[in-house]
């Protein structure tokens, strides 16, 4: 598997990638979606109170959730449509050592770059809570204990994996090439 | 209970001690498994304006205890900066200081 990242003026590129990326790159905004995930919506937009306070801060926990939490929620579903209308602009080419081969890129504006990194970061949070990726904020692990991933499929949750950890390779290369 | 003494007459001024614009709040930040390091010490840089060396030391706080006090001051600047590191999608509260 190959992929490339790299800054260009005004731009970033990615480049070289096969239908495995761009197949995994449209599979983020399915995996960002709170819908049917009450645990991945709380995660999205959290309280901004710790529970003990929860009791006092009634008032305020209700303006926050009318003016903020939509707000919140708009921002990040814009952030996932930039990714996917980034995507739209890809371009097909072939290397001349194998012109079988289909390859793909994308030039994202620069200034794009943060609306990816939270799409990118949604889908991450979003598998993280339907998979148990970090029970109890464990590291992963394939074969936790049963109870913690009841009603899991073995090979869903770590292809949903497999797919947080292409997320987080894209992420780090935006954070310490572009949005730095 | 702060009194105000007039000529005339005494004012009594109850204020409330949850909702004292002067009292201090704190700005927590907290662990979670799959915000980037990287990415955490980045915010941190953005919204609070510190320093590289401050936004890693802080960031390694919440990675090693858990949680760590970013910053400290009015509560209408605190529901400022939590509601922007929501918008980070990191997790953070407000807390009154003791």
């Amino acid at each position: 598997m190959r992929l490339s990242v790299q800054k260009t003026t005004g731009t970033w590129q990615l480049g070289d990638m096969e239908d495995i990326h761009v197949t995994l790159l449209r599979q983020a905004a399915e995996d960002a979606s709170m819908t049917d995930c009450p645990e991945g919506r709380a995660r999205m937009v959290p309280s901004p109170v710790a529970a003990k306070d929860e009791l006092r801060e009634g008032e305020f926990l209700e303006d926050w959730s009318e003016f903020v939490t939509e707000d919140l929620e708009n921002q990040f579903a814009e952030d996932v449509g930039t990714l996917l209308a980034d995507l739209d602009g890809l371009e097909t080419f072939t290397l001349e050592e194998e012109p079988d081969e289909e390859r793909y890129r994308v030039s994202i504006p620069l200034d794009h770059a943060m609306a990816w990194f939270s799409a990118l970061n949604q889908a991450r949070l979003m598998l993280d809570q339907r998979f148990v990726l970090h029970p109890a904020g464990q590291e992963f692990e394939p074969h936790p204990d049963p109870d913690t991933v009841k009603g899991l499929d073995f090979s869903e949750r770590f292809t949903a994996y497999m797919r947080y950890e292409f997320y987080a390779v894209v992420q780090e290369w935006l954070v310490k090439e572009v949005l730095e | 209970m702060p009194s105000i003494a007039t000529p005339d007459k005494q004012t009594l001024v109850e204020t409330d001690p949850s909702v004292a614009l002067d009292s201090p709040w704190h700005v927590i930040i907290h662990n979670d498994p799959v915000n980037l390091m990287s990415y955490v010490a980045h915010v941190i840089r953005k919204i609070f304006g510190y320093t590289d060396k401050e936004a890693q030391r802080l960031m390694l706080q919440v990675h090693q205890e858990g949680r760590s006090q970013v910053w400290t001051g009015r509560r209408e600047k605190a529901e400022h900066y939590v509601r922007e590191l929501h918008g980070h999608q990191l997790l953070a509260t407000l807390e009154k200081s003791d």
